[in-house]
């Protein structure tokens, strides 16, 4: 059999270009490249992911209708303990108030906010990003923090195209966010263990982590706004080096199934 | 005509694989449709027919992918053409027996090949090009890779189905 025949020219041509086009990528013109993809299959994308959607939550419903009583039961009891919460949360509130007007400060902003639809998501790897349908039209920029409606963290903005952005969610590896425990205010950085789950690594040795301790953002570096649920913590231990106290953490979201996220514009 | 449905036919499966796919199965089980379809497409189009929805359909996946853009209409070119130079090699098709069971293997293989070949890139890239998209650690030795590889290879049997009742079909309405 001969390799060099017309068709494997014509085929190793295909792939030169090919790889002269990742080269172009790579200098620069990747951005404006799956910008302008982008912007051609955003629309498709949202029908798609909204039509989808809608399937998941029937099939989700009918695979959970057993659990339902007992799902009634708990949601029951959790209700009870929240109503109860609410109540001292209320009256901290109105102490919180009282308080910052004695010390003259203002009250605390709201959040702005731009909703967004998740059209897609990793295709490949681990779940490590998702694609929204706001861009740069919108006032996204890079590095802003992505919540879900309650104030629970889920990412940041990488890349920002016209009509749509990238999203890196803080279970992606490279991610890292400044973070503290609420109880003890212990310090700490968040990371992404290999798109599976959260970390939260290096706690100073001194301080206290407990099982069941609510982690949140800490403000640190000030790219994200202090006070964002990032999870609980389900297991302590120590860092390899044993120069720190390392955590992993539950978080309540489940990525692979969001389907409107908001950017935090300002904070 | 016809070229225009296979287009519409690509391009739907590879906006669902991006889109939608992903909220069916655990990010780690996702199956890779739009290599299941590349697969089917060069087996029953052939590579040389197949090269220019191979190029289309890898472009509009680099669109979302964390890699670097034409990555994955290289890695999905190079595919083909490797199932076109085994098909020159080994005659799959004509023992009909075999050829489901050959499919599924070789469909199962392909897969492989493809998240190596785009970790070497991913690697290439970041230390050549000092270009670094997402963090791709996929754990080849884990229950989760292995039932990724092996949705995607059912997938392939699907896809291949629907563009064969497709191909079938445009023939007649030719």
């Amino acid at each position: 059999m001969e390799f060099i025949t017309k068709k494997n020219g014509k085929y190793s041509a295909v792939i030169f270009l090919l790889i002269i086009l990742i080269f172009i990528s790579a200098r620069g013109a990747d951005n404006s490249l799956k910008g302008f993809f982008l912007r051609i299959e955003s629309p498709f994308l949202k029908t798609f992911r909204i039509f989808s959607g809608g399937a998941e939550g029937f099939f989700h419903f009918l695979g959970s209708i057993g659990e339902l009583k007992s799902e009634n039961e708990k949601l029951l009891k959790e209700n009870g303990e929240l109503l109860a919460k609410n109540a001292l949360l209320k009256d901290t509130e109105s102490e919180n108030k009282l308080l910052r007007q004695e010390l003259g400060f203002l009250p605390r902003k709201n959040y702005d906010l731009e909703a967004s639809f998740v059209i897609a998501q990793d295709p490949q790897s681990l779940g490590n990003y998702l694609i929204i349908d706001k861009g740069e039209k919108n006032g996204l920029k890079s590095g802003m923090p992505i919540i879900i409606s309650n104030g629970i963290l889920a990412g940041k903005i990488t890349d920002v195209y016209p009509t749509s952005a990238k999203v890196a969610l803080i279970s992606d590896k490279n991610s890292a966010v400044n973070a503290e425990i609420e109880d003890s205010g212990a310090k700490g950085i968040v990371r992404g263990v290999y798109g599976l789950g959260l970390m939260m690594d290096m706690i100073s040795q001194s301080e206290v982590v407990k099982e069941g301790d609510t982690v949140i953002t800490s403000g640190l570096g000030g790219d994200m706004p202090r006070g964002l649920y990032v999870g609980k913590i389900k297991e302590a231990g120590q860092s390899a080096d044993k120069l720190f106290q390392q955590a992993s953490l539950i978080s309540p979201v489940d990525f692979s199934s969001l389907r409107v996220v908001f950017a935090v514009k300002a904070f | 005509m016809r070229n225009l449905f296979i287009a519409i036919f690509c391009a739907a499966v590879v906006l669902a694989h991006i889109s939608a796919v992903g909220l069916f199965f655990k990010p780690e089980r996702i199956p890779n449709i739009t290599l299941a379809l590349v697969i089917s497409l060069v087996f029953i189009l052939g590579f040389e027919k197949s090269l220019i929805w191979i190029i289309l359909v890898g472009l509009i996946f680099d669109a979302v992918s964390g890699r670097i853009f034409g990555t994955s209409a290289l890695l999905l070119a190079l595919i083909g053409w490797t199932i076109s130079a085994l098909s020159t090699a080994v005659d799959f098709k004509s023992r009909r027996l075999l050829f489901l069971p050959v499919l599924f293997l070789l469909s199962a293989g392909l897969a492989f090949l493809f998240d190596i070949l785009e970790g070497i890139i991913t690697r290439v890239s970041g230390a050549w090009l000092n270009f670094h998209g997402m963090a791709s650690n996929i754990n080849y030795f884990s229950w989760d890779y292995v039932l990724k590889i092996v949705f995607t290879s059912l997938f392939v049997f699907i896809i291949y189905y629907l563009i064969v009742r497709l191909n079938k079909f445009l023939l007649l309405w030719r």
